[in-house]
């Protein structure tokens, strides 16, 4: 994906949504992105498969140009999307039904989908006696997961998750990030838009927005460390930051800025066999 | 101000003939002043609990008192109720309806009997409190905010009324951190004022830093309450079901390898970071 000024603004006659974005996702990218209420998460995501189509600025997706009209389909079929709440992404009562539903609209022959509906139930593992099940019997996480196997159906390069985990119990969430690495690892393209900033602790990039701006892109070490870089974008850092920062300042000195829970389990290990 | 919940129970008849039990046989007491979490897997009562206590659903079976008063027996007002409860849903954002920000905040006083200029003064009130500046948005379409500024509006349409219970069904999933954390600051100081304040969720940290009393629902049965502390600790505890643990909780249980302290009495980043702060400057050893 590649994309240059992009600018955005709804036609309430506010102001610009989003305000020359720049950005460069390669192909099989693991990209969080990050930011406050209002920053251009949702407005920037939904560029990228035509949900909102490009007001000024380019912007290609795996060589398709978005605002190529009869490129649409294909577009949007490459590029799927999971948001918020499960029961929203919902067209039928029963899963197989459910992930059918985009199947037949994208005409699949009818022979192909009941094998194509078992394989994307394998990949979210939830193969093996799901098929029949009623929606609202399901758990969060699983809801999601269902959600999730009706975008994989269609075989996209490229997932785009909207704030997927935000309603769901900490299990749900884990389920969640958990297939979301598994896809990764599969050659996937994840674009994953979180408010869980430990969600985006193992991204090969971050893109951290602020007010339709790009503020920062980079490593999630360099960004998620960053306290200044966090503030400015009204992010609270990962715990293990906050903790590094906060013990500094009462005069414990760790050896470096952890950013997961494994490094600041060993650098207070470290420190303590040393007093 | 009090609310005494005995042996409650919800059941409601599938489509398919089959019985579902919601909620099966709670029971617990809440006094002026609290300040209460529930958490529980999706599914397991949190959200039929809350529609209960707000009168929106009647109870299959057990009573429900609100200042002593069974709030589902014949003769009680259920307008007061609407007065005393008031309950901000899961995604409040799509009940928003008005063509701008003030109209919709101020929709809940429309009965109130308020003077124009008291009500303005509320919604005023209600959108600093939600964070806007109410010059700058009281024009506004609400439809036209991003998502979190929409769920601030609708919120602020719950508080306008200053209910004495404030009942809420995962308000801050898809807040952002400081967002999420003026929020659960302005919970707290409406709890300070007097509001009994119940918050279901799922972030462990907002329960843990913020309430004091925790309901733990699976399966629509209260399987643990208690002060938060004392639940979280058992929580960690459980081998079977539900588990809930804050981020502080795991790590301190890591570090216990390289021997951390009474790890256990980790609860919260406070803890953890003055539990640090002892060991590490070797304070904790003199």
């Amino acid at each position: 994906m590649e994309g240059e000024n992009i600018c955005y603004k709804y036609d309430d006659g506010g102001s610009f949504a989003l305000q020359d974005v720049a950005l460069r996702i390669k192909e099989g990218e693991f990209v969080a992105i990050l930011g406050g209420n209002g920053s251009g998460k949702s407005t920037m995501v939904k560029h990228l498969n035509a949900l909102l189509r490009l007001q000024y600025g380019e912007l290609r997706v795996a060589q398709i140009n978005v605002r190529n009209e009869e490129e649409i389909w294909r577009l949007r079929r490459l590029c799927g999307m999971v948001f918020q709440n499960p029961d929203h992404q919902f067209v039928s009562a029963v899963v197989e039904e459910d992930i059918a539903f985009g199947l037949e609209n994208y005409e699949v022959p009818r022979d192909e989908i009941p094998a194509r509906v078992r394989s994307a139930l394998a990949m979210v593992e939830m193969d093996g006696g799901y098929e029949k099940r009623a929606l609202h019997t399901l758990s969060g996480g699983q809801k999601q997961r269902i959600a999730l196997a009706g975008v994989l159906a269609l075989e996209p390069e490229i997932i785009i998750f909207d704030e997927a985990t935000a309603m769901l119990d900490p299990g749900g969430r884990q389920e969640v990030v958990t297939i979301m690495h598994k896809l990764h690892r599969a050659g996937k393209t994840i674009i994953a838009i979180t408010h869980y900033v430990e969600e985006a602790v193992a991204a090969d990039q971050i893109i951290l927005l602020h007010r339709g701006r790009i503020l920062a892109c980079g490593r999630p070490r360099a960004i998620l460390t960053d306290r200044d870089l966090m503030r400015a974008a009204e992010l609270i850092p990962p715990l293990p930051v906050r903790l590094y920062y906060d013990l500094q300042q009462a005069g414990v000195h760790l050896n470096r800025c952890p950013l997961t829970e494994e490094e600041l389990v060993e650098a207070v290990c470290q420190l303590r066999s040393k007093i | 101000m009090s609310i005494k919940v005995e042996n409650l129970s919800f059941s409601y008849l599938q489509s398919t003939g089959e019985r579902v039990e919601a909620l099966t046989n709670v029971s617990f007491s809440l006094e002026a002043g609290a300040f209460v979490g529930v958490m529980g897997p999706v599914g397991s009562g949190k959200t039929t609990l809350i529609q209960l206590l707000a009168g929106l659903r009647v109870p299959t079976s057990g009573r429900i008192y609100i200042n002593g008063a069974d709030i589902n027996g014949r003769g009680y007002d259920r307008n007061r109720l609407r007065q005393t409860v008031g309950i901000v849903f899961q995604e409040p954002e799509h009940q928003l309806f008005a063509p701008t920000v003030e109209k919709d905040v101020a929709f809940g006083l429309k009965y109130s009997g308020l003077d124009p200029q008291e009500v303005t003064a509320r919604v005023r009130w209600a959108l600093a409190t939600m964070g806007f500046d109410y010059d700058k948005i009281r024009h506004q379409s609400p439809l036209a905010l991003s998502g979190g500024e929409k769920r601030r509006v609708a919120i602020a349409g719950v508080i306008v009324t200053k209910p004495q219970v404030l009942i809420l069904d995962e308000p801050i999933a898809g807040l952002d951190p400081s967002g999420r954390d003026n929020f659960l600051r302005f919970l707290t100081q409406m709890n300070q004022a007097g509001t009994i304040i119940i918050l279901v969720s799922h972030n462990m940290e907002a329960l843990a830093d913020y309430t004091r009393h925790l309901l733990v629902l699976e399966r629509g049965r209260l399987v643990d309450s208690g002060p938060t502390r004392e639940v979280f600790i058992r929580l960690k505890q459980r081998t079977t079901g539900f588990h809930g643990e804050t981020g502080a909780q795991r790590i301190a249980t890591r570090l216990a390898g390289c021997g951390l302290a009474h790890p256990a009495a980790v609860v919260t980043y406070a803890d953890l970071l003055s539990a640090l702060k002892q060991e590490l400057t070797g304070g904790g050893r003199g």
